[in-house]
């Protein structure tokens, strides 16, 4: 039996779906020449009506894609984990703001880093402002994807989940990108969601295959 | 570039890497800004500043030999040291040293479980050994014992209990120092001792008995500097047929003295084995101006005026909510028991929040609400300030002081600690009591941190504060972050500080160079204490 708040959350996870039913023909960011990263896992947070949405563009399209809820901690145990202690593989995802504090706090243990993060905030007028962190190599790519984002409305999520999926392989993860703050900046009106991509970084983790006795 | 320690020369640290590189392997041994970045406190009250403490490298050895030979080093160059285990110490430090400038010592890649006996229900393990990997073992390879976690499982069990860290299954288990049973440490000398019965090469009870011969001497490799512990034994708990969770409340302010006082008296008799939790729906409600008015007056307030308040709220006063393990039908006669013991309490409710029988499937343990009470290392509590209608939080200290667990003595204090919040024109603090100790209760304030110095040097004054209103109590913090173990050491001060000058004493004996952990709990080494004096 779905709880009352799944049961509201699920029926507003339809009504944005129902209200985005072009996604797959929107003008949507990404590579399309070019090698994109593998994704070994697409987690999102379904308990946000965007995640539920995020996560059935990531399924359709045929993503390894999980529902995590509000936290990583399962996922992380019974799933990323384990796969890092074999070696690295690149996650994505569209989470909250604490689940991707813990991920990447994780990940660099393994060597993993953020690639880039999209920090999507409501402004308080019914609209969202996207803003990109990542890599200087990222900008062109940046500025283009910002602008698919914006142009979604509503529909934003799918376009992320997109932009995850084709995220180019030659973009690197980029260590001048501290770790996420965890406190919610002043002046946003509502929790802010994360599309982000996490791969292998240059700077070799403790953690991981590579750490084992020799 | 990092910065070497104060008062050692660029070339000798250069020198100490060098050296140290070539008994672990360069490729762990890190000593670059961005390498440095890593060790850094994610909560730190004293994030961006000057004075925040940072590492000036790190180095993750494989094994005993490398760490022993690695001491010997540090000891020539004078070169100061700072081992963590899994280094997730967050609200206490995370893995940034006491002292800036000590280079890490990680651990994590010693993450062997060397041992899990299902007969004498115990395990011996490495320091990087976090609560996940352990857990994970268990339920791979099917072995019916349960860990006892802290509440981010990513911690570890060595790291967590030399932090006098504590989880919430049974009482034998909860206290993590208390739960473990031998240890194995390098000394600062670079000689390996074992505790207890792992002085005998033969033992066959190392995880069986703690004390060996002699004086026991565990307890002074915890919260201190004394040594690198590389090998600790933990009892671990038998996989209950079944558990229930329960909530309680009680409806009046006043309730809180007889309801704490059934439940310890059921706790001490062994009715209650989990942790147990009391807090305050009412007060820790959004804070409208009676609310903080009668806060604020404390003792002030009258019972009649807090009824009438607590009335117009429609909510009990108390809720408390723990957990009973055993065959079902000791449960339910345990339940019945409480239940009658608790029916003095005019207006006492009861609810069975959830039961389970065991063991689980991994869906099962998917869906249970509040894991660590089953032993289920998450991150839940990361999580659960993330639900859609929440405000995700910031990082955090907690100001953690211990109390008696009776009713007088939580009011008291939430009094004192309401007062120090007002006076800062801060709103009430949350008022919730945690027994996880056999006997104390923790009265935990999350004090929130941020990137920013001016709101963190607010957060600093607030909890020096709290310190000093507490201690004047009579109530001491249990841990604490490392940016005030000084002041709270000085709360310590029994006959003109004693207690911390054998603290000292201990460290010169031990560790004459002053090469681990230097100012961790205050045990400054001598060429550092006189400077500071
Ligand atoms: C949201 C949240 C909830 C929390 N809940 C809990 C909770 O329920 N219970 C709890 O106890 N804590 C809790 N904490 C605090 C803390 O995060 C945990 O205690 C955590 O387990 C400590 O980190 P660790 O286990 O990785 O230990 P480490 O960081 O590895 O070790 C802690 C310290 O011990 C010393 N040390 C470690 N290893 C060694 C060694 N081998 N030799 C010598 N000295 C060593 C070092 O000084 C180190 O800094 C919580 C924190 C947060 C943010």
């Amino acid at each position: 039996m779905p709880s009352r708040r799944e049961f509201i959350q699920r029926g507003i996870a339809a009504s944005v779906l129902a209200a985005c039913p072009l996604t797959s023909r929107l003008a949507l960011a990404g590579s399309s020449s070019g090698k994109t990263y593998r994704l070994f896992k697409v987690v999102f947070d379904q308990t946000f009506a965007e995640g539920a949405a995020f996560g059935a563009e990531a399924v359709s399209r045929g993503a390894p894609a999980r529902a995590v809820g509000s936290n990583a901690g399962s996922v992380w145990m019974n799933e990323i984990e384990p796969r890092w202690k074999r070696g690295p593989a690149v996650i994505a995802g569209l989470t909250g703001r604490a689940s991707l504090f813990c991920l990447e706090l994780l990940a660099r243990d393994y060597g993993m880093g953020v690639v880039y993060r999209a920090e999507h905030s409501p402004t308080g007028d019914g609209g969202i402002r996207h803003v990109i962190t990542g890599p200087e190599s990222l900008s062109e790519w940046q500025a283009e994807s910002k602008t698919r984002l914006t142009a979604a409305g509503q529909c934003w999520s799918a376009v992320a989940a997109r932009m995850v999926m084709n995220c180019p392989e030659t973009l690197e993860p980029d260590p001048s990108i501290g770790l996420l703050d965890l406190a919610q900046p002043a002046g946003i009106a509502g929790p802010s969601l994360f599309s982000w991509v996490i791969a292998p970084a240059k700077r070799p983790g403790v953690l991981g295959e590579r750490a084992k006795r020799g | 570039m990092p910065q070497p320690p104060k008062g050692m020369s660029d070339r000798d640290f250069q020198a100490a890497l060098r050296r140290i590189r070539e008994v672990a392997g360069s490729e762990w041994v890190f000593s670059s800004d961005e390498d440095v970045e890593l060790y850094r406190d994610a909560y730190s009250p004293l994030w961006g500043e000057e004075e925040e403490r940072v590492a000036s490298a790190a180095v993750a050895p494989i094994s005993v030999e490398e760490i022993q030979a690695i001491v010997r080093i540090a000891n020539e160059y004078r070169l100061p040291l700072y081992p963590i285990s899994t280094g997730k110490n967050l609200t206490y430090g995370g893995s940034a040293p006491v002292y800036s400038g000590s280079v890490v010592l990680d651990l994590r890649r010693m993450n062997r479980i060397l041992d899990v006996s299902l007969r004498d229900r115990s395990c011996l393990v490495e320091p990087g050994v976090s609560y996940f990997d352990l857990y994970r073992h268990l339920r791979q390879e099917k072995i019916p014992l349960w860990i006892d976690t802290a509440d981010p499982g990513w911690g570890g069990l060595i790291g967590n209990s030399l932090d006098h860290g504590a989880g919430y299954t049974a009482s034998d288990f909860r206290d993590h120092f208390d739960a473990h049973c031998g240890m194995e440490i390098v000394l600062a000398s670079g000689e390996v001792v074992r505790t207890g019965m792992g002085a005998n090469p033969n033992a066959k009870t190392w995880q069986v008995f703690k004390y060996g011969m002699g004086p026991w001497v565990d307890g002074i490799f915890s919260q201190s500097n004394y040594g690198i512990v590389t090998k600790m034994g933990f009892w671990l708990m038998e996989e209950p047929e079944a558990a229930l969770m329960v909530n309680v409340t009680a409806p009046r302010r006043q309730d809180i003295v007889p309801l704490l006082d059934i439940l310890t008296s059921l706790i001490y008799s062994h009715t209650i084995l989990s942790e147990l939790q009391v807090m305050s729906p009412i007060m820790n409600g959004s804070p409208d101006p009676e609310l903080v008015r009668l806060r604020v007056a404390g003792a002030g307030a009258t019972d009649q005026e807090w009824a009438r308040y607590v009335e117009s709220r429609n909510q009990p006063c108390w809720a408390a909510s723990f957990c009973f393990y055993g065959a079902p039908k000791v449960i339910a006669a345990s339940w019945e028991h409480t239940k009658d013991r608790l029916a003095v309490i005019s207006g006492v409710q009861f609810r069975e929040t959830a039961s389970y029988t065991f063991p689980l499937t991994d869906e099962q343990v998917d869906a249970v609400a509040d894991k660590p009470r089953l032993g289920i290392p998450s991150l839940n509590l990361f999580g659960s300030r993330n639900s859609p209608t929440a405000r995700p939080s910031e990082g955090h200290l907690d100001f953690s002081p211990m109390v008696a667990p009776r009713g007088e003595e939580l009011l008291a204090l939430t009094s004192v600690t309401g007062k120090v919040y007002a006076d800062m024109g801060l709103p009430p603090p949350f008022v919730g009591g945690w027994i996880y100790h056999r006997r104390g209760m923790i009265v935990f304030h999350p004090v929130s941190t941020y990137r920013n110095a001016e709101d963190n040097q607010k957060t600093r004054a607030l909890f020096e504060r709290l310190v000093t209103a507490c201690a004047e109590g009579g109530w001491n913090t249990y841990r604490i972050h490392a940016n005030f173990q000084a002041l709270a050491i000085q709360t310590y001060g029994f006959n003109n500080g004693s207690l911390h000058r054998l603290h000292e004493t201990l460290k010169d004996a031990i560790d004459p160079n002053g090469i681990l952990s230097a100012g961790r709990y205050d045990i400054w080494p001598k060429h550092l204490r006189e400077k500071r004096a």
